[in-house]
């Protein structure tokens, strides 16, 4: 006999559909599972065999096919066990005559326990997400821990809790409770507060700016200057993630598997690899490929603490999502892309022994050094880094001084503001923050006010910006005016932007 | 140049490129001998028995003798465009030939002839700000009346001060540690093209392709002083290489000049000694002029800077802003440089108002920002 049934597939975080479906026939037992499944799939027999007899019933010694289609398409999860389980038990004749519909028309999603209990899987929302875009009206069944996650997606989803709980609802004998969405919380950051950072105004007011417009930071500065933990506070200002963005984030997560409580990800992403990544960590790869670094810090920050201790190959794979904030990871059998629109905030020391500049320490480097140093972060990567951030070390007096500046809500709620403006400017050009703006839209929105153009020329020949640093410039205080809710460019917005882009300027000898 | 001169030529270049015998000994020798060919066509026997060498240093030494090459020599000065010198060439300078131990050989890329007259700025190769400031100040100061700065192409004071007479359209010479077919320190290579384009020169006594010896650099100091009619010394600790320059210059009875510095200063610690000691302070280009002899003076320009320099410092000033006006306070009250956040902290400004007093300093060239820091701009 032969049974049909619904479930998805997986690649990169788009689901597709797949038919599953199991034929019995008489001859020398056998058990094979076709339609370029991978090592996770075949295994799945054994849990299949185990789960049905464990759930009641007997597991047919005959001739078992299994087919997943389309069959040129790699197929990857573990969550193929319940439709195959499903089949089986359809196939010998496990399913009443009149109850067919739900087989036929629903969607199965789970992976089986050997008592055949079901047990949550990878990517159930990203694969609900793409069916819902399809247009399908089905109801889907998902594993009971899934609940919350599949709920996300907006359509009709039940969560089952084992394969004897889903036959029996075919059957028509017992319904199985629908998903519910968990209620959307504000998380509050456990990593700090901007108040207790002392002094630093400069590099507050900075990071206020990355923030708003989505800039890309690089930090400089010896050792103790703050530059972590000013960094792990910048997620404490940073808006919480719009419906639209969340679903995005939830999706990658998903598939990575690091939704805890399968709620929706509402908290910006702070992520901070440790210096030692593969570069396809940092970006995605892997023989199945998982997304990397940069698309789990997605629609938030990536941060880099001793950005010069990457490796040289890490550091430059960072230019395609800087680029085009999107990593394709090609293999062989398929294409995948995921997402990667972060914010990257790197910190580094001036110089290998850390006390370039330092106003006590005195710097033990030569020349060279420092200049080989500061070479390992090449040039196309500096292009794409929008603001540089030198800090000095603290005073006594600021260290002593007990800190009073203003809380991260007071600054978040500036930020918002601030991106508030720049969805409504860019509602029609898919461009999201003042850090992505193209060359048309520079023109457009970023018009010099009068008189501008001679602080230009004289930024320019006397302190030595180039034209590109120009462009920066102005891209800094568009977000600067967003942050005063101006809408014209001031000239107090193009001098403040320039403080933003000092490693542009000429060079002095000595230090 | 005769065949006779062009060998005694070739037998010095050869007699300068053995290490283990210091410069007055071979002179002594060619003294001896009557020639630097005879000093070559001696066996060990010989020069322990008449040049007074131990059996063991003739030994070594005639060993080196024959290792040399003077023919490769030439043929890789040639290839860098390198002149060599001896002391009977008419362009060797004629300042470096009256003291003590003239090297025997002089590479010379660029031009040593036209020069004005030169003058050596030495210094510590770190630096204090006011140090940097100054020898950049003087440096400018003294090409601008005409005068040639020799220094060492060395970091800190020496890279400051080519540098400065460099971009002030003037000429100077380094003296190098190494043969010319290198530079050191690396990062110097651009401006020891610099200084080749500006019409200066690079100078060196070693062998075309000897690297940075530790011991090749005191030598290298005398070359300094010995072309020079006086010798500035900016900043330096007690034992330190602008005071063996120092020295040098005395023994080979030049004038020696020295910047004054604070006393609790490590690196004013050599000039305000050598001023005790009765060298000359310096303030600026005029105090140096002071110093030259005589026959020199002709066609010189000195200009002081107290009148001219700060009349031009003090119109800047009176056309600021008030808030550029209080910056400008706070940096040049702050003695190591100010940082944005310094400035907050002072006024209680915002950042973007203590922007804007910056680039007001910045864009009259009054400040310069260096890594996290603004200072007064040398």
């Amino acid at each position: 006999m032969l049974s049909k049934l619904r479930t998805l597939g997986l690649r990169g975080i788009d689901g597709f559909n797949i038919r599953v479906e199991v034929d019995i026939a008489a001859g020398l037992p056998s058990y094979a599972v076709v339609g370029l499944p991978d090592a996770g799939i075949k295994e799945s027999k054994d849990r299949v065999v185990a789960a049905v007899r464990n759930s009641g019933f007997d597991f047919p010694i005959k001739r078992i096919t299994v087919n997943l289609a389309p069959a040129e398409v790699k197929k990857t999860g573990t969550h193929f066990d319940l439709p195959i389980a499903l089949g089986v038990l359809a196939a010998s004749g496990k399913v009443g005559k009149g109850a067919c519909g739900r087989l036929e028309t629903s969607v199965f999603i789970g992976e089986l326990a050997l008592d055949g209990t079901l047990r949550p899987v990878v990517g159930v929302l990203p694969m609900l997400l793409s069916l819902k875009k399809a247009g399908a009206r089905t109801t889907i069944i998902v594993p009971r821990d899934n609940s919350a996650e599949a709920a996300l997606s907006g359509l009709e989803c039940l969560g089952a809790s084992s394969l004897k709980e889903v036959l029996d609802w075919i059957n028509g004998d017992t319904e199985i409770p629908a998903c519910l969405r968990a209620e959307r919380e504000r998380i509050v950051s456990v990593t700090g507060d901007f108040s207790e950072v002392k002094s630093q105004a400069f590099a507050k007011r900075a990071l206020e700016i990355a923030a708003a417009g989505g800039h890309n930071v690089i930090m400089i500065g010896p050792p103790g200057t703050g530059k972590s933990m000013l960094a792990r506070r910048f997620a404490s200002i940073l808006p919480p993630l719009t419906d639209e963005e969340a679903l995005e984030v939830t999706k990658i997560y998903s598939v990575s598997g690091l939704i805890k409580s399968s709620r929706l990800v509402t908290e910006r992403p702070f992520r901070e690899p440790h210096h030692t990544i593969s570069d396809a960590a940092l970006i995605g790869g892997g023989t199945n490929p998982r997304p990397g670094e940069v698309s789990l810090a997605h629609n938030g920050v990536l941060f880099l603490d001793e950005f010069t201790e990457f490796s040289r190959p890490a550091i430059e794979s960072l230019r395609e999502p800087l680029e085009s904030w999107k990593v394709t990871v090609s293999r062989v059998k398929e294409t995948v892309v995921y997402p990667a629109r972060c914010l990257l905030l790197a910190a580094m020391n001036p110089c290998p022994c850390g006390y370039f500049g330092h106003s006590v320490r005195e710097c033990s480097c030569t020349p060279l050094q420092v200049h080989k140093y500061r070479a390992k972060v090449s040039g196309p990567i500096m292009d794409r880094i929008d603001m540089h951030l030198q800090l000095s070390p603290l005073k006594f007096a600021d260290w002593e001084a007990i800190p009073r500046g203003e809380t991260s809500l007071q600054v978040s709620d500036r930020v918002s503001a601030a991106m508030d403006i720049q969805r409504k400017r860019f509602r029609d050009s898919g461009v999201r923050a003042n850090a992505f703006m193209g060359v048309r839209e520079l023109r457009e929105h970023c018009r010099l006010p009068a008189g501008a153009s001679g602080l230009l020329e004289t930024a320019m020949n006397k302190m030595g910006f180039s034209a590109r640093s120009l462009d920066k410039i102005l891209k800094l205080s568009r977000t600067i005016a967003d942050l005063d809710a101006s809408r014209e460019l001031k000239k107090g917005h193009i001098i403040e932007a320039m403080q933003y882009r000092a490693l542009d300027k000429t060079a002095e000898l000595v230090a | 140049m005769t065949v006779k001169t062009e060998e005694e030529s070739m037998a010095r270049v050869r007699l300068n490129a053995v290490s283990c015998m210091r410069t007055d000994w071979l002179l002594r020798l060619i003294k001896v001998y009557g020639g630097a060919r005879e000093v070559l066509s001696k066996s060990s026997a010989d020069l322990s028995a008449d040049g007074g060498l131990s059996p063991e240093t003739a030994e070594n030494f005639t060993a080196d003798l024959a290792a040399a090459d003077p023919y490769k020599e030439f043929e890789a000065a040639r290839k860098a465009g390198v002149r060599v010198l001896t002391a009977l060439d008419e362009d060797f300078p004629a300042l470096l030939k009256t003291i003590y131990d003239p090297p025997l050989a002089l590479y010379v890329k660029g031009n040593l002839g036209s020069g004005g007259v030169p003058v050596g700025i030495v210094g510590t190769r770190k630096p204090t700000d006011y140090g940097a400031r100054s020898a950049a100040r003087l440096s400018r100061e003294l090409v601008k009346a005409g005068l040639t700065v020799v220094s060492g192409l060395a970091r800190g004071v020496d890279t400051v001060a080519h540098d400065a007479a460099v971009k002030s359209g003037g000429l100077t010479w380094a003296v190098m540690g190494t043969g010319l077919n290198m530079v050191y320190p690396h990062e110097n290579t651009k401006l020891a093209e610099r200084i080749l384009e500006s019409g200066g020169a690079l100078v060196s006594e070693f062998p075309m392709d000897d690297g940075p010896l530790s011991a090749h650099f005191p030598r290298r100091n005398r070359i300094i002083s010995g072309l020079s009619y006086v010798t500035v010394v900016i900043e330096g600790d007690f034992k330190s290489g602008s005071l063996i320059t120092a020295k040098a210059a005395l023994e080979q009875g030049r004038e020696v000049l020295a910047l004054p510095g604070p006393v609790d200063s490590v690196m004013s610690r050599g000039p305000n000694m050598l001023i005790k000691n009765g060298a000359a302070m310096v303030e600026d280009a005029v105090d140096v002029i002071a110093a030259l002899p005589a026959d020199v003076l002709f066609g010189l320009v000195p200009t002081r800077r107290s009148r001219k320099e700060e009349e031009g410092a003090c119109g800047k000033l009176c056309s600021l802003s008030p808030d550029a006006n209080a910056a400008y306070g706070a940096i040049a009250g702050g003695g190591e440089g100010l940082t944005v956040d310094g400035l907050v902290g002072a006024f209680s400004w915002t950042v973007q108002r203590a922007a804007a007093a910056l680039f007001e300093l910045e864009a009259s060239s009054i400040i310069t920002q260096i890594a996290d820091k603004y200072k007064l701009k040398v």
